[in-house]
């Protein structure tokens, strides 16, 4: 019964990086110093071309925080923003590490590829 | 900069209805969004998909807590049995000596103890295994855990009370069936509420994880 308890308890606890928690790290690295929520989301609304809940990138960028691949400071509050403080993520050395080891990985299964096998399934498409 | 404000209502259950609500950060960015020319359809959008990812994180976080309450609610039924032998009568003497509205007060706290008893003995349960899996105690905050248990289950039985008494009757043998078990979900329901609200609160932090200051 016990390590039913621990079994369900680890559950969806993953260690390789999703393609939005990629996506959100690089957006990271783009904007350094300046990278907090609403950046960050405007970021990747350009780059996928549809809209992006702040939300979620919170969620995202604390799972990451969580995982010790970025860390997180408030900023000073501003009247702008209704005297609420900005929250700027900054990436670690091992966030760093994951995303060159995710893009070696990616790029190495992408030259498997040949170019005719991609043509003909956007044909099919 | 423009200052215009945002819905006030989204604002409200933005602040009020994420249970993490301390992370200011998120509202000050939607604010900001805001007044940078976003429309209030795009402010209510950002709103509603916040709180659902904030209670759907939640319900990830407290999964084993739910599942622990779902298992011991089942057992309810065999609980209440346990009035039946052993019955307010034996502990107050004849209850029909006692007034109205002491009688039904009477009746009411002695089915509330009943009914804290069964919780608590599955809290004792549950923390019995989260130590013995995790090594860790769960008590936090009992007071609050308590608390907010006894109010959980006084809605639910409340909720429980009015359908109830607007549950149609069945007419045939397979309705009959299927009222039966819809009342045993029905009847399990408070129990479910009650478990489940004590040791959301018994497991969860008294405060939330502060993001240092730069």
């Amino acid at each position: 019964m016990c390590y039913f308890f621990a079994i369900i308890e680890l559950m969806g606890t993953r260690s390789y990086l999703g393609e939005f928690e990629l996506m959100l790290l690089l957006a990271v690295i783009h904007l350094g110093e300046e990278a907090y929520g609403v950046p960050v989301a405007r970021e990747l609304e350009k780059h996928r071309g549809r809209i992006v809940s702040v939300g979620s990138v919170y969620a995202a960028l604390e799972r990451l925080e969580a995982k010790g691949l970025i860390t997180s400071s408030l900023g000073d509050s501003t009247p702008e923003r209704g005297g609420k403080a900005k929250r700027y993520f900054r990436i670690t050395k091992e966030g760093l590490r994951q995303v060159h080891e995710t893009r070696r990985v990616l790029t190495r299964l992408w030259r498997t590829i040949p170019d005719f096998k991609l043509e003909f399934h956007l044909e099919e498409r | 900069m423009n200052h215009r404000e945002p819905p006030a209502l989204a604002t409200w259950m933005l602040d009020h209805l994420r249970s993490r609500g301390t992370d200011e950060a998120l509202s000050g960015d939607l604010l900001e969004a805001f007044r940078t020319g976003r429309s209030a359809g795009w402010y209510w959008y950002q709103v509603i998909v916040a709180i659902a990812i904030a209670w759907g994180r939640n319900v990830w976080r407290y999964r084993v807590t739910l599942f622990f309450a779902a298992v011991w609610s089942v057992f309810s039924p065999a609980w209440l049995l346990l009035p039946v032998h052993f019955s307010l009568d034996s502990l107050v003497g004849d209850t029909s000596q006692i007034p109205w509205p002491w009688s039904f007060i009477c009746a009411i706290v002695f089915g509330m103890v009943i009914a804290m008893l069964f919780i608590w003995l599955g809290v004792a349960v549950y923390s019995t295994l989260h130590l013995l899996a995790f090594g860790k105690c769960l008590f936090r905050s009992v007071w609050k855990g308590f608390l907010w248990g006894l109010v959980a289950y006084a809605l639910a039985q409340a909720c429980k009370f009015a359908i109830s008494i607007h549950y149609p009757q069945p007419a045939s043998n397979a309705e009959h069936w299927g009222s039966l078990t819809m009342l045993g979900v029905i009847l399990r329901f408070p129990y479910f509420t009650g478990t489940a609200t004590t040791l959301w609160f018994l497991a969860s932090r008294d405060k939330p994880e502060q993001v240092r200051a730069a």
